[in-house]
């Protein structure tokens, strides 16, 4: 498998290399969205007005917000353009098979998308003058939150071997990303935080936010429970995936833009 | 010896419930070690289903394959012996470099970084792009770019090559280039199965044929052999003067080609006399018996089994 990821690490250093403007337009793009954003909401509200931690708490949400985006996005567009420009077969000609090729080039481009992530949270934090504490104890967190995005990832990959445009898909489901990582859920109180923690990428972001706005210390319980449910939609895209790749092979679709 | 390919009594219907296609009815082929097999047939015949089953890229509803024994539907190891050029389809990265695509895929196919590496510069030189080797390969001419994509499926050193159209859309010297390295891969041990509408492509480098129409195959020999078979009825008839439309119609139900004053014929000895009542009263200059080739073969096994 270690070769397969050097190879994968190679491949996506050479995109990022040779293709420097997109991940600048990715970066510029979120900063914009941003800008817009906060520049409104300054507006509304008046001159005096001061955001405190909650915009501490906003940036690391709209973090999290980009970076989703970008981790389960690319694995669905990565089966949609394979399978627009007729690459897809080779792929399942490897004999490691289609998901652990796609999961290894999911993680091996990972270290290219936290750059742009760090570029928009450079790019960001100047714009509203505010810090974050960022300690190792984000790491965690942040790795449950990679790995729920992958399990969104590869039920919308599944999607696309199907289907092949998910580009539709990909932009409604902004907005639902945009739910899961930016509600407090983790501030809410009985049943309706147990019913928030049951949803996808939740515990991981309000950990976070805990950590990188709130200042709060590690907390080893909250930790299992973003584990336990980044485990869970991970199993659960994978499996879902599995499910439509047997659909598709025995529909003769894999490939067949 | 046992074949490198063996798959038995292929099925494959799509859409069971609604509207069923039968593409893929009792499918059995099976390739040596060296051997080119043409896999032939009309557009929608079922090649493409069949090559798809047999590299594991599309479930059978029946039916079993085996690559040097192993089962692509059950076994990865079975992929470790296929390379496959799909038509229609890049088949390699546009945004990277014939180097790049050949190291990347040759540890997507199990090679280490050090067995692709080695393996690349030899691929290069034999398919004349050495000079090539870091342009981007959406900027190569479409016949670099197949030739790459035979390359890139022959990096793992497989012992079965699928090239689906491999000569198509290529001009007439990369065609030719094409046809000599599928020749030189065959002769280096590796087994080949090759589609291709071109059939004197077929004609000059397979040692078999396969013909295939509505998912039934309908002839299977060494090409020589079935060549041979039809060289004895194939005959060439020359007339002066026009023929009429009726004639032509006449003729064609016969199963004649009419091609600017020549009419071909593959058929017995009964029938070419009546192709001969169907050109009537048209002066007769030139009667001969003729070398069959592929293409005449092929059209009027297609047109029998239409016809049965």
């Amino acid at each position: 498998m270690h070769r397969l990821f050097l190879a994968e690490f190679k491949r996506a250093w050479i995109e990022f290399k040779r293709y420097p403007a997109e991940a600048a337009t990715g970066v510029l793009t979120f900063a914009a969205v941003f800008l817009g954003l906060f520049l409104g909401a300054k507006y509304m509200a008046g001159g005096t007005i001061h955001f405190g931690t909650r915009l501490d708490a906003i940036i690391v949400g709209y973090l999290l917000w980009t970076f989703t985006l970008i981790a389960f996005g690319n694995l669905a567009w990565m089966v949609q353009t394979e399978s627009q420009t007729g690459t897809l077969e080779q792929v399942y000609l490897s004999p490691f098979g289609p998901r652990k090729v796609f999961l290894t080039r999911a993680v091996a481009g990972l270290a290219f998308q936290m750059l742009i992530v760090a570029g928009l949270l450079i790019v960001v934090l100047l714009i509203t003058q505010r810090r974050l504490h960022v300690t190792l104890t984000v790491i965690p967190p942040i790795a449950t939150i990679v790995m729920g995005s992958y399990g969104l990832g590869f039920l919308l990959g599944g999607v696309a071997l199907i289907f092949k445009r998910v580009g539709n898909i990909l932009n409604t489901s902004q907005f639902a990303v945009l739910f899961l990582v930016m509600t407090p859920v983790e501030s809410w109180t009985g049943y309706t935080k147990i019913a928030g923690y049951l949803l996808p990428l939740v515990p991981s972001a309000g950990m976070l936010r805990d950590i990188m706005a709130r200042g709060r210390a590690f907390d080893p319980a909250d930790f299992a429970i973003a584990l336990g449910n980044a485990i869970a939609y991970f199993a659960l895209g994978l499996l879902l995936f599995s499910i439509a790749d047997r659909y598709a092979r025995s529909k003769g679709v894999i490939g067949g833009y | 010896m046992k074949p490198i390919l063996d798959a038995r009594n292929l099925e494959k219907t799509f859409n069971p419930e609604d509207k069923p296609v039968r593409a893929v009815q009792d499918v059995s082929l099976h390739i040596d070690a060296g051997e080119i097999l043409a896999f032939l047939g009309p557009n929608g015949a079922g090649k493409t289903t069949t090559i798809k089953i047999i590299a594991g890229l599309v479930k059978p509803d029946s039916g079993t394959v085996s690559i040097d024994g192993w089962d692509p539907h059950r076994d990865a190891r079975a992929l470790r012996e296929v390379g496959a050029v799909l038509e229609g389809n890049r088949n390699t990265y546009w945004r990277f470099t014939p180097q790049e695509n050949l190291e990347y895929f040759g540890v997507l196919r199990g090679l280490s970084r050090t067995q692709a590496r080695a393996r690349v510069d030899d691929l290069l030189e034999r398919f004349g792009l050495t000079e090539k080797r870091n342009t981007i390969v959406q900027q190569l001419s479409r016949g670099m770019q197949q030739k790459l994509a035979i390359a890139v499926a022959l990096i793992h050193r497989p012992k079965l090559l699928l090239l689906d159209e491999p000569t198509l859309g290529l001009d007439v010297e990369a065609a030719e280039s094409v046809k000599h390295l599928v020749r030189e891969i065959a002769q280096e041990g590796h087994s080949v199965l090759l589609t291709t509408h071109q059939l004197d492509v077929a004609e000059q480098i397979s040692d078999r044929v396969a013909i295939i129409r509505h998912g039934e195959i309908i002839a299977e020999e060494p090409t020589m052999d079935l060549i041979e078979r039809f060289s004895g009825q194939s005959y060439m008839i020359e007339a002066i003067g026009e023929l009429s439309d009726s004639q032509r119609q006449k003729l064609e139900a016969l199963g004649a080609k009419v091609d600017s004053g020549t009419i071909s014929y593959l058929g017995s000895p009964d029938g070419l006399w009546q192709v001969l009542d169907a050109v009537r009263p048209l002066p007769i200059i030139r009667i001969e018996r003729d070398q069959a080739d592929l293409t005449g073969v092929f059209l009027k096994l297609v047109r029998e089994s239409k016809d049965a």
